[in-house]
């Protein structure tokens, strides 16, 4: 089909863009022009980037899929700028908003479900982040390692319950990054269940033709 | 009866005389709302504790819940200037001797403007130090005569979708609605605040009228407001319809009782600095002496 939609561009120029908000907000931070309340514009401003560059993630597989057109090259970039603002968001809350109170930490971690889903997220990304690399492949094989990689989904899962519970009441904004994180595992999966299919299909004909 | 709280912040501490001086000036020029006298119980008082320091102006009017101009902090500041707070009256019945409607400039000359310094603390985690000005609700309910049966006021904001767009969404139930017992609504610490700074209340803030009820989570403190209504019954509030569970009628700070989403033991005073340290959060919100008198044999984890 359509697989001639090629893009040249090496995927090195998507991190050097992706990093342009970070360094962005640093500057920002540091010379306050963040408003009223840095601490809370910075965090928010991270982990929004974060579930952007992870729906981007997810988006790269649907979009061979259904287009033909194969942005598969930059899936690796996109995870992990979407790890490092997930990160980011991370350490910011951390550092300055809960100041390393770290009873409070604790205790909001474990007792309050909407940073206990953003914290499960980020563990379920951490072992992604981690093996994004050929060497990781190569000794994982790639069957285990694209089984490891399964994490995405609940990650994204997370993530995107994360985003909607934040907010005191249901907001469009939040609810349509959840809903597209969804919509975008229903594609895969219906991508996945025709792939089965044709390779039962295809094993059945072999059966026969081998009768 | 007003100035029966002396607050122990006054604006005269924390403001070189010289903006003291301008802040009066510009207070008299647009002194459309306030009174002119408002310095004139200025004490010599305690010097505030650097961390009571009030907010400035611009953190006060560009960091805002108000739901109706959208759900975002900055959303109040870019959106409520289309709101039309001019003519505006407040009607007040119910349980109530003489219901009336009052206009804003009659509900002004009746009433006398003083100025309160009072902390703000949000459910949310974070909180401010704001000088209102305002008078006492104790003050307008004693014009209208409270009936003996009334033991709750409910309070409401206008309801006016197409200049507050966010009434056009269903994330709250609109008009918003807010309530107090009657005997909190008569505590000295109660006010309905018409400027903050010598200033007439930016629409964000809840222009031209709004209760600030200090030792309760801010949600409580009902923005624009246009009625004010005496019951028997405990009035229905808007949070507390939308979720139950997280926001109780009673919403006094108290950091020993956690909300659902955030542990309520400290809060982040509101600053530009990123260092900025995390504070214990005071029962009450720090009036303690005030108020601890209202809620005696009172369970406060159970009607919190």
């Amino acid at each position: 089909m359509l697989n001639k939609i090629q893009i040249n561009v090496t995927p090195k120029v998507l991190y050097a863009i992706g990093v342009l908000p970070l360094v962005y907000l640093f500057f920002s931070a540091f010379f306050g022009s963040l408003g009223v309340d840095p601490v809370k514009k910075l965090e928010h401003e991270l982990g929004g980037l974060a579930i952007k560059f992870l729906i981007a993630t997810l988006m790269i597989s649907p979009i061979r899929a259904l287009f033909s057109i194969n942005l598969i090259k930059y899936r690796r970039a996109l995870g992990l700028l979407a790890f490092l603002y997930a990160l980011c968001h991370f350490v910011v809350w951390i550092l300055f908003d809960i100041q390393l109170l770290w009873g409070e930490l604790i205790k909001d971690v474990i007792k309050r479900p909407f940073i206990s889903f953003g914290f499960l997220s980020l563990l379920g990304l951490l072992p992604l982040a981690i093996t994004s690399n050929f060497i990781s492949i190569k000794k994982l094989g790639i069957v285990n390692w694209q089984r490891l990689h399964v994490l995405v989904y609940p990650a994204g899962f997370f993530a995107g319950t994360h985003y909607v519970m934040v907010k005191k009441v249901w907001e469009g904004e939040a609810l349509i990054y959840l809903i597209m994180i969804l919509g975008l595992f229903a594609v895969r999966f219906v991508i996945w269940r025709k792939r089965v299919a044709s390779q039962i299909n295809k094993a059945n004909k072999v059966s026969k033709t081998s009768l | 009866m007003a100035y029966r709280y002396k607050s122990d912040l006054s604006l005269k501490d924390v403001l070189p005389e010289t903006i003291f001086l301008n802040r009066r000036q510009l207070c008299l020029g647009a002194g459309a709302f306030l009174s002119g006298n408002i310095w004139g119980q200025a004490k010599a008082a305690v010097s505030p504790a650097p961390n009571e320091k009030p907010n400035s102006f611009e953190q006060i009017t560009n960091y805002n819940n108000y739901y109706e101009f959208g759900t975002g902090k900055g959303d109040p500041a870019k959106y409520a200037g289309a709101l039309q707070t001019k003519p505006w009256s407040i009607k007040i019945d119910g349980l109530v001797d003489k219901p009336m409607t009052l206009s804003m400039p009659d509900l002004l000359k009746k009433m006398v403007i003083e100025e309160r310094i009072y902390r703000f603390r949000c459910v949310e985690g974070w909180s401010m130090v704001v000088p209102w000005n305002g008078f006492e609700l104790a003050d307008l309910l004693k014009v209208v005569g409270v009936k003996s049966e009334a033991k709750y006021v409910s309070f409401e904001t206008l309801l006016r979708p197409d200049e507050m767009w966010g009434q056009k969404r269903n994330y709250l139930e609109w008009p918003y609605r807010e309530g107090l017992r009657l005997d909190e609504a008569l505590n000295p610490l109660t006010i309905l605040a018409t400027g903050l700074y010598n200033k007439r209340l930016p629409n964000q803030n809840g222009a031209p009228v709004r209760l600030v009820v200090p030792w309760k989570y801010g949600f409580k403190s009902i923005k624009s407001i246009v009625r004010i209504t005496l019951m028997k019954e405990q009035p229905q509030t808007s949070w507390s319809t939308a979720n139950p569970r997280e926001y109780g009628f009673y919403s006094n700070v108290n950091p020993n009782v956690d909300h659902p989403r955030w542990s309520q033991a400290t809060e982040r005073r509101i600053s530009t600095s990123f260092v900025a340290k995390r504070q214990p959060t005071l029962l009450f919100n720090g009036y303690e002496k005030e108020v601890s008198d209202l809620y005696q044999g009172m369970d406060l984890a159970k009607l919190y």
